[in-house]
């Protein structure tokens, strides 16, 4: 699977469609992207992970740095994310300070 | 014993991976396994890639076996500065909130809980990482 992801905006909640991997790769152009958002009012980051395959640390900086960094004030969502993506989760200790849900309901 | 060398460049990383993770799955037939394995790989490799050859190219050689039950074994080597990454591993602070945590150095703290030893070696102009992780017969390859 091509790895790619989306950032949109609406409203208050600030909304990334990740697919293929965040590894080391690609992780810098999302944490670039997600920084654009810096100065607006998010109290929502959902990260949409149905369709991710795999996360590394990388990966984990991300959500680390757009939760410091973006959006300070947001509740962190992860959803749909698959065994071996919540296995990393759960190792970083951040499954505690995200919610994690099969589909997104707020 | 699988033998890889790539150079030392961000776009080898992949193959890179994929060759350890078919060696991972020889020793494990769980996708949780087989996905931790490739973790670790990703956060030696990209460690030596930005910081083993400053200014210059240079390359990485890989040394993987698994064996089903037994486990597995992964030996990743550079010709790079001189550079111990266990010396330099952070504090533990996967229990930290996610506000106040640093944002970077979780890399090697995921190397050192997922592989059940980790040994680094300077050998001549080689930096040397030995890792093994352990099969469910509990012994190593």
């Amino acid at each position: 699977m091509e790895s790619k992801f989306k950032v949109e905006y609406s409203g208050t909640v600030l909304k990334v469609i990740l697919s293929g991997k965040l590894d080391a790769n690609n992780s810098p152009a999302l944490s670039e992207e997600l920084s654009k958002f810096k100065g607006k009012t998010i109290t929502e980051m959902v990260f949409m992970a149905k369709d991710l395959s795999y996360i590394s640390s990388a990966g984990i900086r991300v959500i680390v740095f757009a939760k410091q960094k973006v959006g300070e004030n947001s509740k962190v969502f992860l959803i749909s994310a698959s065994e071996t993506v919540l296995d990393v989760i759960n190792m970083t200790g951040l499954a505690n300070f995200m919610t994690l849900q099969d589909t997104y309901q707020g | 014993m699988s033998l890889l060398t790539i150079e030392a460049r961000l776009e080898m990383l992949d193959s890179a991976l994929d060759f350890v993770a078919t060696e991972a799955e020889k020793a494990y037939s769980d996708a949780i396994n087989v996905n931790r394995i490739r973790l670790v790989a990703e956060e030696v490799l990209v460690n030596i890639i930005s910081y083993a050859y400053p200014g210059t190219t240079g390359t990485i050689e890989i040394s993987c076996t698994g064996v089903p039950e037994k486990g597995l074994s992964l030996e990743i080597a550079d010709y790079g500065i001189p550079f111990d990454p266990l010396l330099n591993a952070p504090a533990n602070f996967t229990h930290l909130p996610i506000e106040e945590r640093p944002i970077g150095g979780l890399g090697l703290s995921l190397v050192t809980s997922v592989m059940d030893s980790v040994i680094y070696e300077r050998a001549g102009d080689r930096n040397i990482l030995s890792m093994e992780k352990r099969g469910k017969q509990g012994l190593s390859c």
